[in-house]
């Protein structure tokens, strides 16, 4: 009897695993689900092993043969297309007594950018720099550009003759950008681009999966890049102490506001500065300080209003001084700490 | 990414990494050379399969689907051992898939939300064991076999999701079937995968396989699968 009762638990939790992995890759999340699920992931290990089971799969699918029949049926099936950019739109309006001929351009275009080059050079000028937990790191790129990382973040530089290309890939980097009028300097992270070419300003991957971008100094343009080059791109400029942010897919949140600098780029001096910042957003920042990773468990509190100034020397006292005035308690285990609200005091 | 299909004289010399003079045999040297004339044949074989394939399936991008082609013949070339690879066409396409997949918006998203909660650090992805890379073949071809055994709309709609990147609701737009019903047969065909999954390895004895922690999920594929 107890058998069979834990082989049916046990087969309810992999049936909630595996519809919250296929949840979660539908395309249509709310916060409010994925808060949902950050509880039930971290509610126990049985939780969270059923999830990772779910998940190698997932993965594992990729790398198969499978994968690769389907889509060379997938593109048999599809109904062929000419390869189309958004700066040639126009041959689709064009008038009819010109289709022969705009038929004929493409023809050549499709023959010219898929001709097999003889040669193909490797370029290894692709270079990851990270940053340790727990302090900031600033390198100087080849082309004179400093770049500032906040702890534990990391970037892809590319540069090269044509262009300077950097991948924000976690975390959060201050830019200080040499001027050069040839080579357009830009930092792309999701589905966002920001493009200049000598100016100081700040990308950071903020709460909510949301980018962060903060100008101190020049001109800005941040555009979303759109997927599948499938609608024209948007492009907002931003002057200094201007800031945008934008969701996941580039979309651009709130439109511009403004900053204070000195509270914005205050982690650049290994100083932390919030003034009515809710809670998650400082915890955010505090992860790239502290090797035990910090969540909040309790979405109630998520907004609790920060007022605080420390160095990333003082964060463990912050932790304890928050404790000390706010209805939270920190519960320390094994590989993290876990903020949770007590319920009996208000607040 | 960067284009960089211009003309240079030695195909991918400029990448194979040249043998310190006291390790330098001819042995190497001839592996060196059948290696990179193997990458170059395969090159001027595929390239242009691969990028249509990319077109049709992916659009003209972004990323453009011949960035992502050379990306994934870069990778592929990178590789220690690309001749021990029993249909590297196959491979640079799924490398290709991986690349393109990780530009698509909403899978980022909620690849980037498991990893943070899974706690999985991607940076160590780079550093596979022997083991780790055998347990990862093991594991592939167990999900190979168990694919073949959904219905065609399961096969389906589980790789239009994993693999072409649609959200559900452009998996409706583009068969017609309801909502409910995609997520009803993904949630079907996921089940299978994971009870044969499941099924081979408690089957397996190995240790290794056993281990089931959020560290062995990051290493256990190689990162041109992550997506």
């Amino acid at each position: 009897m107890t058998d069979q009762h834990n082989e049916n638990q046990a087969n309810t939790v992999k049936d909630q695993a595996r519809e919250w992995l296929i949840y979660l890759y539908s395309g249509e999340t709310t916060q409010k689900k994925r808060d949902e699920f950050v509880i039930w992931v971290n509610k126990n290990d049985v939780n969270r092993q059923a999830f990772s089971q779910s998940y190698k799969v997932w993965q594992t699918i990729g790398a198969t043969d499978s994968s690769v029949e389907w889509l060379a049926q997938y593109a048999i099936r599809k109904p062929a297309s000419l390869p189309t950019k958004k700066s040639k739109s126009i041959l689709t309006k064009s008038a009819l007594w010109l289709s022969g001929i705009a038929a004929s351009a493409l023809f050549l275009v499709v023959n010219n950018s898929f001709q097999a080059p003889k040669t193909m050079k490797v370029t290894a000028s692709e270079i990851v720099f990270t940053s340790p937990i727990g302090e900031n790191k600033t390198v100087t790129l080849s082309d004179g550009t400093a770049v500032t990382l906040a702890g534990n973040s990391s970037i892809l530089v590319d540069i090269n003759q044509h262009e300077r290309r950097i991948s924000l890939r976690k975390g959060s980097a201050y830019f200080d950008v040499t001027h050069d009028s040839e080579r357009v300097f830009s930092v792309s992270a999701q589905h966002t681009e920001v493009r200049v070419r000598g100016t100081a300003f700040e990308v950071e991957y903020s709460t909510d999966n949301e980018l962060k971008i903060s100008v101190q100094r020049g001109l800005v343009d941040v555009a979303d890049l759109p997927e599948y080059g499938s609608k024209d791109e948007k492009v907002v400029q931003l002057h200094p102490n201007q800031q945008l942010r934008a969701d996941i897919h580039g979309a651009f949140v709130n439109g511009v506001t403004n900053f204070d600098p000195e509270t914005e780029f205050s982690w650049l001096n290994s100083l932390l500065i919030y003034d009515n910042i809710p809670l998650k957003n400082v915890i955010v920042d505090i992860n790239r300080y502290v090797t035990k990773p910090i969540i909040v468990s309790d979405e109630s509190i998520n907004h609790l209003p920060i007022t605080a100034s420390f160095t990333f020397d003082q964060i463990d006292s912050v932790l304890t001084g928050l404790v000390a005035a706010y209805p939270i308690k920190l519960t320390e285990e094994v590989n993290r700490t876990v903020i949770t609200k007590i319920n009996d005091k208000p607040y | 990414m960067n284009k960089a299909l211009s003309n240079v004289p030695l195909f991918f010399n400029s990448d194979v990494k040249e043998p310190s003079a006291k390790s330098a045999t001819i042995h190497t040297l001839k592996t060196k050379s059948a290696k990179t004339q193997t990458i170059d044949t395969l090159f001027r074989d595929h390239w242009l399969d691969v990028c249509r394939l990319l077109h049709k399936c992916y659009g003209s991008g972004p990323p453009e689907p011949e960035d992502v082609a050379q990306e994934a013949f870069s990778r592929f070339a990178q590789m220690n051992n690309p001749e021990q690879i029993h249909d590297p066409k196959a491979y640079i396409i799924k490398i290709a898939i991986n690349i393109t997949l990780k530009s698509i918006g909403h899978l980022c998203k909620a690849r980037e939300f498991i990893t943070e909660q899974l706690q999985i650090d991607e940076d160590q992805v780079d550093t596979f064991c022997p083991e780790r890379i055998l347990q990862s073949e093991q594991r592939i071809h167990v999900i190979q076999k168990a694919t073949e055994q959904l219905t065609d709309k399961q096969r389906d709609i589980l790789m239009r999701a994993r693999i072409k990147g649609q959200t559900y609701a452009q998996i409706a737009a583009d068969t017609g079937w309801s909502l409910a019903d995609i997520c009803r047969q993904l949630n079907t065909a996921m089940s299978v995968l994971e009870a044969i999954d499941e099924e081979s390895s408690s089957n397996n004895n190995d240790k290794l396989v056993k281990n089931t922690s959020s560290n062995s999920l990051a290493s256990a594929l190689p990162d041109e699968y992550k997506s």
